[in-house]
C-alpha cells in the first residue's frame, strides 16, 4: 500500500490543504508549529477513520480535542491510496458525525467502504491486516519509540520488539506484562491453599469448612433434638400409661368406695325409714292429745268468770284503788300529826309593834351608829399646844432673822470700809441651819408638823450659833477678810430667812388643822343628837344594846307568825286532799259495785272488803291457771291450735316420707348391688356380702402405688419435655446454616473458578507467546542479517534473535556473538528501525507505508545520516513518510532524493497554518 | 362439602440463593401464607382444611415452628386434617409427635389409608409417610370398605405426571391416577408436586408460596366443593404473600457499569417482592459488571442477580487473525477444547491482561 495524497479539507488549523506523496521516501520538513503532527494525524484519520460506537474511548476524546477544525463546523479529511493489487481508493471522511465516510475505488467508481468496516466505520488498515488500533503501533515510529527502544535501558530493545510482536500496539501491555499482571492478580485475588494464608482462596476454604462444620453441628444438634423429642414422646407415653393405670386403680377404688358409700347409705336409709315411721306414729298421737287439750282449754277460756265470794271479779287489787286508799290513809294520819303539832302564837306589845314597823335591820343600823357616839367626841387640846410651840419657834426664828440681817448689814458696812472676816466654822453652822430648815419644811409638808417644827427650832439654833460665831469672828477678823465675812453673813441671813419661813408655814398649818377639828366636833354632836331624837320619837331606847335586843324580838315575832301561817296552810291542804281522795276512792269502789260512804272510816272498811274479795278471786284464778298450764304445758291455746293445725297438715307428708324412705332403702340396696357388680365383687360366701373394707384397703394401696408410679413417670416426662424445650431454645437454625454453607460454597467456587481461569489464561498466553516468538524470530533474524553489514559497515555480519524472548544478539565475522544492547546508540537505532520494518512486514498482508515522526531529532549528524541512508534504502520496496524539523535533513533530502520516487515537502508556519 | 386444600408449604425450608436476611424473610413469608390459608378457610366457610404433606421440613424445623403450627391450627376453629409427606414424615422426633395438637386437628399417622367420617356418607381416607423415603404407594391394593362418598388425602407421586414435574422430584409413594376410581375413591387430594395440577381424579395444589424462581402456574390454595356424586369443583385462591419475579435484563450496548444498573432499574421498575435478575447480552469489553452492585440496588423489589450469557465486545475472530501473541492467544483459546463459559472467561481475562486492567481480571 502506498499513500498518493492526503487532503485536510477541514482539520485542525488546515482548510483545503493537501500533500502529495511519492512511492519512495517523502521527507516532510518544517520547524515547530508548522503542522507536521497535524499532517501525521490527518494521514491516520484519512486512512483509518474513527470508531463509531456508543460511548467514546479516552483516545477518541483526545483526538477530537486536538484536531477538530479551528474554524467552521465541518471536519473532513481525505486521502488516496494505492493497494498492492493496483487499485486506487479515495477515502473521504466526515469526522463530526463519523457517518459520511466513503472508500471509493477510483478506477471502478464503486464504494468499497463496507469491505473494510472496523468498529463501525471504514478502516483502510484492514487491507493491511491491521485495524485503526494496531496501525499506528505497526506503521508509525516516532522519536519516543526510538528512544525507548534503544536508549532507555538494555532491555528496551527487546521490550519494544515484544510490544509490537505481542499485540501490534493494540494493547497496553506485552505478553510478559500481561502474564505478570495475571500472576500478581492471582496472588492477591486467589492466593494459595497453604495453611496460614490469608488470601481469598484460603479464606473461602476456611469459611466453607467452618460453614460445613456449622451445618454438621446444626444437623447433629437437630438430630439430637429429634432424639430428645422422641425420648420425651416415649416418656410421655409411659407416663400416660402409668396415669391410665393409676386412673384404673383409682376407678376401682372409687367403685369400692362407692359400694361402701352405698352400703352406708342403705343403712342410713333404713334408719331414716324407721325414724319416718316413728315420726308418723308420734304425729298421730300428738294430734289426738292436742285436740283434747285445745278443747279443754277452750272450755276453760270461754267459761264465765264470776266471783263466787263477793261483788268484784278482780283477782288482784286495782292499783288505782289501792293507791287511793293508801293516799287517803296517809293523809288522815298526817292530819292527825299536824293537829298535834300546832305552833306557839306570837306575843302582842306596843313597843314591838313600833319595832316591827322599823324593822330589825333599821334598829341594828341605829344601834351601830349610836355605838360611835358613846365617848366625849373629838378633842382640840393637843393641837393648841402644838400651835403655841410653833408660834414660839416662829418668834424665835424671826429674831434670828433680825439678828442675821443686822449682822449682814454690819458685814456689808465692814466690807465697804474694812474687810469682812469669815470662818469655816461659821459657814458650816450656816449650812447646817439651812439644811435643817429645808428638812423641817419637807417633813412638815409630808404631814409631820411637829417634827418639822422641832427641826425648824434646831435650825434656828444653828443659825444663832452661826451669827454669834460670825460676831466673834468679826471682832478678830482682819480687815483683809471683810469681804469674805460679808459673804458668809449673807449666807447666814438666807438660812435665817428660810428657817423663819419654815416656822411660819408650820404655824399656819397648825392653825389650819385646829380649825378643822373644831368643825368636826360640831358635826359629831349634831349627829348624836339626831340619832337620839330618832329613838325618842318612836319611844325606843337609844341604847345600842337595847335596840339590838329589840331587833331580835322583832325577828322572833316574825318567825312565829310565819310558822303559824304555814301550819294552818298545811292543815288546810290535807283536809282538801282527804276530801278529794275520799271522793275518788268512793267513785272507784262504787264503780266496782260497792256501796260507799263519805265517811273515811266507812270508806276504809269498804276498801278492806274489796281487798279481801280480790284475794279470794285471785286464789280461784290461780287454780284455773294451774289447770290451763298443766293442759297447755306453757303454750297458749292459739299456739296449741296452730301446732295442732300444723301437725294435721304435716301428718300426710310424714306418712309420705315414711313411704319414700322405704323406697330409698330399696333403691340404695339396688344401687349397692350394682356397684358391687361394677366392682366385680362377689359374695364371699353363700348369702354373705363381700368384705368391702378389706378389699377397699387393698385397692387403696394399689391406687396409691399406681398414682406414685404415674407421678414419677409424669415427672420424668416433664423433665424430658423440659430438656426438649431447653434444647430447642439453643437450637441453631439448620436452614440458616445450610444457607451460609451455600454462600461459602459459592464463594469458594468463585475463587476456584477464578484460579482455574487465571491458570488457563496463563497457560494459553505463555504458549501463544512462545509460538509467536518462535515464528517471528527467524524472520527478524533474516532481516537483520541482510542489513546488519550495511548498518555496521561490515563489522557485524550475523544476527540471532532468541525465540523465547526476542533478545537480539549480533556476531562478527569471527562468530563472536554479543548482545545488541552493547552496540552503539546509532547502530541500535538502525537495528531497531530494521526490526520494526521487519515486524511491520510480518504483521501486514502487504507492504505497509511507514510514518516516521522526528526519528532523527535527537541524533547527531552522523547518526542522522545513518538513519536517513537506511530509510532511503528501505524505500526501495516500501513507502516512507518521514517528518523532520532539522535543516540537516532538508539539506540531505535535496541532495539525495530521487524526484521520480521521492519528495521533499517543506512546511512553514506562515504558509501552512 | 367444602374444603380448603393446600400442600408443600415447606416451612423452615432453606433458601440457599438468598442472603441471610432475605432467606429469613422468605421463611417468615411461608408462615404468613399459612395464616392467610386459615383466614381464607374462615371466609369461605369451609368444612375442613386439608394439608397434603410437606407442611414443614423435618430435618430443619425449629421448636418455634412447632408452636406456631399448634397455635395457628388451634385458633382456626375448623377441622384440620394433616397427611405427613416425605419431608414432614411422621416418626421419631417428628414435629407432629412433639406438638400437643388441639382437638380440631386430625393427624394421619399410619402409612395405610385410614378413614375419618366427615359427615353422613362422606369419608376422608388419609395416610402419612413414616420415613423420608421408600414409602410405597398408598393406593396399592387399597379398596374402600364402605359406600357413600370416599375421598383421599395423602402425599404421593402420580406416576404419569412425573415427567412433567422436573427431574428433581423423586417418586415418593407413587400411584397411577387410574387406581383412584378403582379403589372406590371419588377424588384424591395430593401433595408432592410443586406445579399445580387439576386432574379428573386428583388435585395437586402445588406449593402455595413460591419456593424458588421460575415456578409456573397459580400459587394458591384450592377451594374444593365436592358434590353428592363426587363431582369436584376447584377454585384456586391466591394465599401466597411472596411476590417473585424472573427478569431478564439485556445489557447489550452498555458502555459502563452505571448503565448496567440503570437497565436493571428499568427492568424491575414497578415490581415488588423478590426478583431474580438474569444479566445477559453483549457489552463493551471494559464494562465493569458486578453482581453485588445489582444485589445492593435500593428499591422496593429485592434483587437476586445472576449472570446469564454475557459476551464482551471483543471481536475474537478478528483478533485471532492478528499475527501477534494476542492474536495467537485468542486463536489458540478459540480452538481449544473448552466449554463456552470457560473459553469466554479465559479469552476476556487474557485480553484484559493485555489491556493492563489490573483490577478487573475476574470475569463474571
Amino acid at each position: 500500500m502506498q499513500i498518493n495524497w492526503v487532503a485536510a479539507q477541514a482539520f485542525g488549523p488546515f482548510a483545503g490543504a493537501k500533500l502529495d506523496f511519492k512511492p519512495g521516501l517523502n521527507v516532510v520538513v518544517g520547524p515547530n508549529e508548522s503542522g507536521k503532527s497535524t499532517w501525521h494525524a490527518a494521514i491516520y484519520a484519512a486512512l483509518c477513520g474513527r470508531r463509531r460506537r456508543s460511548g467514546s474511548e479516552d483516545r477518541d476524546q483526545l483526538f477530537r480535542e486536538l484536531h477538530k477544525p479551528w474554524n467552521g463546523s465541518a471536519w473532513q479529511v481525505g486521502a488516496e491510496i494505492k493497494l498492492a493489487a493496483g487499485a486506487r481508493i479515495e477515502l473521504q471522511r466526515e469526522l463530526v458525525n463519523n457517518v459520511a465516510c466513503t472508500a471509493k475505488d477510483v478506477d471502478l467508481s464503486i464504494d468499497v467502504a463496507n469491505d473494510i468496516v472496523f468498529d463501525g466505520s471504514p478502516d483502510a488498515s484492514v487491507w493491511l491486516g491491521l485495524n485503526r488500533r494496531t496501525f499506528l503501533a505497526t506503521a508509525a515510529v516516532n522519536q519516543t519509540d526510538l528512544l525507548r527502544g534503544v536508549l532507555d535501558s538494555a532491555d528496551k530493545l527487546q521490550d519494544s520488539l515484544q510490544r509490537v510482536a505481542d499485540s501490534a500496539g493494540a494493547a497496553d501491555a506485552t505478553a510478559a506484562a500481561a502474564l505478570d499482571l495475571i500472576a500478581k492478580f492471582a496472588q492477591e485475588q486467589v492466593g494459595t491453599e497453604r495453611k496460614g494464608a490469608v488470601k481469598p482462596l484460603r479464606r473461602a476454604q476456611e469459611a466453607r469448612l467452618a460453614a460445613e462444620a456449622d451445618v454438621h453441628r446444626a444437623r447433629e444438634l437437630h438430630s439430637l433434638y429429634l432424639s430428645l423429642v422422641d425420648e420425651a414422646d416415649r416418656l410421655r407415653a409411659v407416663a400416660d400409661a402409668a396415669t391410665l393405670n393409676a386412673a384404673g386403680a383409682a376407678e376401682r377404688l372409687g367403685h369400692l368406695a362407692e359400694v361402701e358409700r352405698l352400703a352406708s347409705l342403705a343403712e342410713s336409709a333404713r334408719l331414716r325409714s324407721d325414724r319416718a315411721a316413728t315420726l308418723a306414729a308420734e304425729g298421730a298421737l300428738a294430734i289426738s292429745t292436742l285436740a283434747e287439750r285445745v278443747e279443754r282449754i277452750t272450755e276453760l277460756a270461754t267459761a264465765e268468770r264470776v266471783s263466787s265470794v263477793g261483788i268484784t271479779t278482780d283477782t288482784r287489787l286495782d292499783p288505782v284503788v289501792e293507791e287511793l286508799a293508801k293516799a287517803l290513809e296517809q293523809s288522815v294520819a298526817r292530819l292527825a300529826v299536824l293537829r298535834g303539832a300546832e305552833p306557839v302564837a306570837p306575843e302582842e306589845a306596843e313597843t314591838l309593834n313600833v319595832a316591827l314597823v322599823a324593822g330589825p335591820a333599821q334598829l341594828r343600823n341605829i344601834a351601830a351608829q349610836l355605838d360611835q357616839f358613846t365617848g366625849p367626841g373629838p378633842d382640840g387640846s393637843d393641837s393648841s399646844q402644838q400651835l403655841a410651840d410653833a408660834r414660839r419657834v416662829l418668834t424665835s426664828q424671826q429674831e434670828a432673822t433680825a439678828a442675821a440681817h443686822a449682822a449682814f448689814t454690819k458685814a456689808t458696812a465692814a466690807a465697804q470700809g474694812a474687810p469682812t472676816t469669815s470662818g469655816s466654822r461659821r459657814l458650816a453652822l450656816s449650812i447646817a441651819a439651812g439644811l435643817l430648815i429645808v428638812a423641817a419644811v419637807a417633813i412638815g409638808a409630808v404631814g409631820n408638823v411637829l417634827a418639822g417644827v422641832l427641826l425648824a427650832v434646831l435650825a434656828s439654833t444653828f443659825a444663832v450659833l452661826a451669827i454669834r460665831q460670825d460676831a466673834s469672828a468679826s471682832a478678830s477678823a482682819s480687815v483683809g477678810v471683810a469681804t469674805e465675812t460679808m459673804q458668809a453673813v449673807s449666807v447666814d441671813l438666807v438660812a435665817a430667812r428660810d428657817a423663819e419661813n419654815a416656822a411660819a408655814r408650820a404655824v399656819a398649818e397648825l392653825e389650819g388643822k385646829g380649825q378643822a377639828r373644831t368643825q368636826e366636833r360640831v358635826a359629831w354632836v349634831a349627829r348624836r343628837d339626831e340619832l337620839i331624837g330618832w329613838c325618842n320619837a318612836r319611844r325606843l331606847p337609844f341604847e345600842p344594846s337595847a335596840l339590838r335586843q329589840l331587833a331580835a324580838d322583832v325577828e322572833l315575832h316574825e318567825q312565829r307568825c310565819t310558822a303559824l301561817a304555814s301550819w294552818g296552810g298545811e292543815v288546810q291542804r290535807l283536809k282538801d286532799s282527804i276530801g278529794t281522795q275520799t271522793a275518788l276512792l268512793s267513785t272507784s269502789l262504787l264503780s266496782k259495785g260497792y256501796t260507799v260512804s263519805a265517811e273515811p272510816s266507812e270508806l276504809a272498811a269498804t276498801y278492806r272488803t274489796y281487798v279481801a274479795e280480790c284475794d279470794l278471786n285471785s286464789k280461784a284464778a290461780i287454780r284455773t291457771e294451774t289447770e290451763l298450764a298443766t293442759i297447755s304445758a306453757g303454750a297458749d291455746v292459739d299456739s296449741m291450735a296452730t301446732e295442732l293445725a300444723r301437725r294435721k297438715e304435716r301428718q300426710p307428708s310424714l306418712i309420705a316420707d315414711e313411704a319414700q324412705a322405704r323406697k330409698v332403702v330399696e333403691y340404695t340396696l339396688a344401687e349397692c348391688g350394682m356397684a358391687m357388680n361394677a366392682a366385680a365383687l362377689e359374695p364371699e360366701a353363700e348369702g354373705q356380702r363381700p368384705d368391702v373394707a378389706a378389699r377397699l384397703s387393698t385397692a387403696r394401696t394399689s391406687a396409691s402405688q399406681s398414682a406414685l408410679e404415674a407421678a414419677h413417670a409424669s415427672a420424668a416426662a416433664d423433665s424430658a419435655a423440659g430438656a426438649v424445650r431447653e434444647r430447642a431454645s439453643a437450637l441453631p437454625s439448620v436452614p440458616e446454616a445450610e444457607e451460609q454453607l451455600a454462600q461459602s460454597d459459592a464463594e469458594l467456587q468463585r475463587v476456584l473458578q477464578l484460579r482455574e481461569t487465571l491458570d488457563r489464561t496463563t497457560e494459553f498466553l505463555t504458549a501463544a507467546q512462545q509460538h509467536l516468538y518462535r515464528d517471528v524470530a527467524p524472520i527478524l533474524t533474516k532481516t537483520l542479517a541482510e542489513w546488519l553489514p550495511f548498518v555496521t559497515s561490515g563489522r557485524y555480519v550475523r544476527a540471532s534473535i532468541n525465540p523465547l524472548d526476542l533478545r537480539v544478539e549480533v556476531a562478527t565475522r569471527l562468530g563472536v556473538f554479543r548482545s545488541a544492547e552493547r552496540l552503539s546508540v546509532g547502530t541500535r537505532e538502525q537495528i531497531y528501525l530494521l526490526l520494526r520494518v521487519a515486524l511491520a512486514e510480518h504483521l501486514t498482508k502487504e507492504s505497509c507505508p511507514l510514518l516516521l515522526d522526528d526519528v532523527t531529532v535527537h541524533a547527531d549528524d552522523a547518526r542522522k545520516l545513518g538513519i536517513l541512508q537506511l530509510v532511503h534504502r528501505l524505500t526501495e520496496d516500501r513507502q516512507v513518510i518521514l517528518f523532520a524539523q532539522e535543516r540537516f535533513v532538508a539539506d540531505w533530502a535535496r541532495a539525495n532524493l530521487d524526484p521520480k520516487r521521492d519528495a521533499l515537502i517543506e512546511l512553514s508556519p506562515s504558509t501552512s497554518i | 362439602m367444602r374444603f380448603l386444600l393446600f400442600a408443600d408449604l415447606h416451612l423452615d425450608a432453606p433458601f440457599q440463593w438468598a442472603r441471610p436476611e432475605l432467606a429469613r424473610a422468605r421463611r417468615q413469608a411461608l408462615r404468613e401464607t399459612l395464616k392467610r390459608i386459615c383466614v381464607v378457610a374462615h371466609e369461605q366457610q369451609v368444612d375442613a382444611i386439608l394439608s397434603a404433606g410437606d407442611l414443614y421440613e423435618n430435618e430443619r424445623f425449629s421448636a418455634d415452628t412447632a408452636e406456631f403450627l399448634r397455635a395457628t391450627f388451634a385458633e382456626v376453629d375448623l377441622p384440620v386434617y394433616l397427611a405427613p409427606g416425605n419431608h414432614d414424615w411422621f416418626g421419631a422426633g417428628s414435629l407432629y409427635r412433639q406438638v400437643k395438637w388441639s382437638p380440631n386437628v386430625h393427624l394421619f399417622t399410619t402409612n395405610r389409608l385410614t378413614p375419618v367420617e366427615l359427615s353422613d356418607g362422606v369419608t376422608l381416607w388419609g395416610a402419612g409417610h413414616l420415613a423420608p423415603a421408600n414409602t410405597g404407594g398408598f393406593l396399592d391394593e387399597f379398596r374402600v370398605d364402605r359406600g357413600g362418598l370416599n375421598l383421599a388425602l395423602f402425599h404421593g407421586s402420580e406416576v404419569g405426571e412425573l415427567a412433567f414435574q422436573g427431574s428433581d422430584k423423586a417418586p415418593h409413594a407413587p400411584f397411577h391416577t387410574a387406581r383412584i376410581p378403582e379403589a372406590g375413591l371419588a377424588h384424591a387430594f395430593v401433595g408432592h408436586y410443586h406445579s399445580p395440577r387439576d386432574a379428573d381424579w386428583h388435585t395437586y395444589p402445588g406449593n402455595p408460596d413460591p419456593l424458588s424462581f421460575g415456578e409456573t402456574g397459580d400459587r394458591a390454595a384450592v377451594l374444593v366443593d365436592v358434590g353428592a356424586e363426587g363431582r369436584v369443583t376447584r377454585t384456586r385462591i391466591a394465599v401466597g404473600v411472596s411476590e417473585v419475579h424472573d427478569v431478564d435484563v439485556d445489557l447489550s450496548g452498555v458502555t459502563h457499569s452505571d448503565q448496567v444498573l440503570d437497565r436493571v432499574r428499568a427492568a424491575t421498575s414497578g415490581l415488588g417482592g423478590i426478583a431474580r435478575v438474569t444479566l445477559a447480552g453483549e457489552l463493551a469489553a471494559d464494562v465493569d459488571v458486578r453482581v453485588a452492585d445489582v444485589a445492593n440496588l435500593a428499591g422496593v423489589v429485592k434483587l437476586v442477580p445472576r449472570l446469564g450469557r454475557i459476551s464482551r465486545a471483543y471481536d475474537f475472530d478478528a483478533i485471532a487473525t492478528e499475527p501477534t501473541v494476542r492474536g495467537r492467544f485468542v486463536a489458540d483459546v478459540l480452538a481449544a477444547d473448552l466449554d463456552d463459559e470457560s473459553r469466554r472467561r479465559v479469552l476476556i481475562t487474557g485480553l484484559r491482561a493485555f489491556d493492563g486492567r489490573a483490577a478487573d481480571l475476574e470475569v463474571i
